[in-house]
């Protein structure tokens, strides 16, 4: 048999879809036939008839995201969430999931909106976007989970909506204040069997060994001490010149001090005479 | 008419919710497919119908879905939202 796809095809499809809009055109015909004179109150309400030609868009899937993989244009559309929460929750009875578009409700009208998931016996997978990012909330009989890819603690709306749960149950957090040690132990465990060293140290001193270790010039090391590279806020280590630049801002403002202390002072002198 | 009582019981009067609270009123038949009256909201509206989503009772409506396969009742609801896109 010879295989010429690139020709043949195309028109396989075509036919196909001939045969099947046809077969549409048909059932329309049928409906058409079973309503007919049928009186209607036009007041404020609009009709929809069955012989209303409104053409149907086929279903497409928008490869957008993939196509710009590397840049902001990767944006994931509430659909493709569905699509794909709908899928893991039919495999099994035991987890459902919340239409991702109920968090708007949930913002205008309050968690109540969705009281039958916070305490459901079965387990929700909420998830929402907030300032153009996906997060997953995970509602079980006992509490709320919080699932974010950018390590951020939750908050704003979705901080209050997760608490709401604790605070009816006449609890102070969304976790319980024993399992935090629980967790801590659990990890530390975890990494251990996997032949991590542990340590624990704030991040400063553990940058400043790093220093020690790679750079070159010692007499830097020593200050590093009052000016750690790291900028806390961000997690993100700060140009190398930031503290050259913060030193030479430091020892501009004291000039500054001293000169304004040496006109007070010509002043006061001033005044005596 | 012949089918007057069959046809009390076959148009049912929906309300679609928008998320300003404007409400649309449709009257559609229990076999009517909803895709349609998403479509007639998208031109009352003037959005296009990709950008808007259509709840009832907390689900996605399908464009394949009929009144009847929804257990929609007289007077029901149907919430309308924008598309989300997120990172």
């Amino acid at each position: 048999m010879s295989f010429a796809p690139s020709v043949n095809s195309p028109k396989i499809v075509e036919e196909k879809l001939q045969k099947e809009e046809s077969e549409e055109i048909e059932k329309k015909s049928e409906n058409e036939k079973t309503q007919e004179d049928v009186e209607l109150d036009l007041n404020r309400t609009f009709v929809i008839e069955d012989d209303d030609e409104i053409e149907f868009v086929q279903r497409r899937f928008n490869t957008w995201c993939l196509d710009h993989e590397t840049t902001e244009e990767a944006y994931i559309a509430d659909d493709v969430i569905e699509f794909y929460m709908k899928g893991i929750c039919a495999k099994n009875e035991k987890y459902k999931y919340l239409d991702p578009c109920l968090w708007e409700t949930v913002k205008l009208e309050g968690p109540m909106q969705v009281k039958q998931t916070l305490w459901s016996q079965k387990t929700y997978f909420f998830p929402v976007c907030e300032k153009k990012h996906w997060i997953l909330l995970i509602i079980d009989s006992e509490r709320i989970w919080y699932a974010d890819s950018l390590r951020q603690e939750p908050r704003g709306e979705v901080e209050k909506f997760i608490k709401t749960k604790a605070i009816a149950e006449g609890k102070k957090n969304w976790y319980e204040e024993r399992e935090v040690p629980e967790f801590r132990t659990t990890v530390k465990k975890m990494l251990r069997d996997k032949g991590y060293e542990l340590f624990s140290e704030p991040y400063g001193q553990q940058l400043e060994q790093k220093k020690q270790e790679t750079a070159t010039e010692e007499a830097k090391i020593d200050n590093s001490r009052e000016i750690s590279g790291y900028d806390f806020d961000t997690g993100f280590d700060m140009p190398d010149n930031t503290r050259e630049v913060f030193e030479k801002e430091i020892s501009e403002e004291k000039s500054i001090i001293a000169e304004e202390e040496d006109i007070f002072v010509i002043d006061a002198e001033k005044k005596k005479t | 008419m012949a089918n007057n009582a069959a046809g009390v019981a076959e148009y049912m009067k929906i309300k679609v919710i928008g998320q300003v609270s404007n409400e649309v009123h449709f009257r559609v038949k229990l076999g009517t497919s909803l895709g349609k009256l998403k479509k007639a909201y998208a031109d009352r509206t003037q959005v296009t119908v990709k950008s808007l989503r259509f709840l009832f009772d907390g689900r996605r409506i399908e464009d394949e879905d009929i009144p009847e396969s929804l257990k929609m009742e007289d007077d029901d609801s149907i919430h309308v939202y924008q598309e989300q896109t997120g990172g």
